[in-house]
């Protein structure tokens, strides 16, 4: 049998900079593991929080520190970055089929951006004393 | 192809006999709007370069061996237009990425081929009923079901389009598992178990970022994201009902 020479041909690094659709998926990507750094950050809260007043406060002191706000601003865009550019997946590639006939991608994306909204307004009215 | 316009195609060589590695080539094309980029280089062929190779055959997006890197993008040449692919006066054509050359624009298949069998892509039954019974009959609504996956051409731009595929050619990868799912919801078929063993594993539908180029670069819409979407939540519901029904219908 004869052996064949192949040409390896595989995308150069970087090759997700060409196109905004890979973009977007590094984008998803980075929220994904910011948003656990932030998951990281509030469980802070509750570690300062069993260690008595002064150490919360202290905590809270530093997390208004401009670099942590300016940190947190960030970790909020790729959070947002995150869900948003995973609405847009769902709505186009879709799990749920009603009686076999998908309905349109714009319907779905609108419907889970109204279900963010809603527990993001649920989780601010829990947050600062609704309840 | 005697055009007023003309374009330079930049083409991907290379010569597995030859002593140095892939270069590009560049062609200068005459072109209509109506033609295509397979037609740009079966002129390079014809009048040019004799010596230039690519796979094609229909012509018309049906037996999905013309697909090619159009400037960067996974596309059936023959269904891509060379008004719309010029971007800077250049049509720069490539091989299909993640698939290795053998000659110029021609792709080694065989890990595609190996996976595509690796989800047992036909009709397994427990017990074949005699010929003499007749055919297995569906209602319109149970071709419905698989319709979608049904369509593939095999052409592999979903690989080409796949960032997990290039870095990991153990992931069994987009067509193949949007027709595991095809075989999975056909209800003439019995193997569910058997294709589930066999991808819902580390390197096959787990190994899915949910990137969802394959779906966008599908001429066929496939959609091969939302199958293997499908496949998780179906793999996840039957893990979830063994453990809490162990004695429940496997289907
Ligand atoms: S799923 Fe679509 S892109 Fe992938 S091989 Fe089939 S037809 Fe081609
Ligand atoms: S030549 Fe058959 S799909 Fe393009």
């Amino acid at each position: 049998m004869v052996e064949v020479r192949e040409a390896v041909w595989k995308r150069h690094g970087g090759w997700w900079t060409h196109n905004r659709r890979y973009v977007s998926f590094m984008l998803r990507e980075a929220g994904g593991s910011l948003s656990a750094l932030y998951g990281i950050i509030l469980l802070g809260l509750l570690v300062t929080y069993s260690q008595g007043a002064s150490a919360y406060a202290n905590y809270i002191a530093f997390l208004e520190t401009p670099a942590m706000l300016v940190l947190q601003a960030v970790i909020l865009f790729f959070v947002l970055a995150h869900a948003l550019t995973w609405f847009y997946l769902i709505g186009k590639s879709q799990v749920v089929m009603s009686a076999y006939r998908a309905p349109p991608w714009t319907r779905v994306f609108g419907l889970m951006i109204v279900v963010f909204l809603a527990a993001s307004v649920g989780v601010l009215y829990i947050v600062f004393g609704g309840l | 192809m005697a055009g007023e316009k003309s374009i330079t195609f930049r083409v991907r060589r290379y010569q597995p006999q030859g002593t140095k590695g892939p270069y590009y080539q560049d062609y200068n094309v005459p072109y209509r709007d109506d033609e295509v980029v397979l037609d740009g280089l079966n002129y390079i062929k014809d009048q040019l370069d004799p010596t230039l190779t690519f796979r094609w055959s229909c012509r018309m997006g049906i037996c999905g061996s013309c697909g090619m890197d159009v400037n960067g993008s996974p596309k059936l040449t023959c269904g891509t237009f060379i008004r719309d692919a010029g971007r800077g006066g250049v049509v720069q054509v490539d091989p299909l990425t993640s698939f290795n050359s053998i000659k110029d624009l021609v792709t080694d298949f065989d890990p595609f081929m190996d996976h595509f069998a690796h989800v047992k892509p036909w009709l397994i039954r427990e017990k074949e009923k005699p010929v003499a019974q007749g055919e297995y009959l569906q209602y319109p609504e149970d071709l419905t079901a698989y319709r979608q996956q049904s369509l593939c051409i095999n052409c592999t731009l979903c690989y080409a389009a796949c960032p997990v595929f290039q870095g990991d050619d153990r992931f069994v990868g987009p067509a193949s598992l949007a027709m595991a799912l095809r075989y999975i919801r056909d209800t003439r078929d019995q193997g569910a178990e058997q294709r589930f063993e066999r991808i819902s594993t580390e390197h096959g539908i787990w190994e899915c970022t949910f990137v969802g180029e394959c779906s966008v670069v599908c001429p066929k819409e496939v959609d091969p994201a939302g199958a293997i979407q499908t496949l998780k939540l179906m793999a996840t519901t039957r893990r979830m009902r063994k453990l809490l029904m162990p004695k429940s219908a496997p289907r």
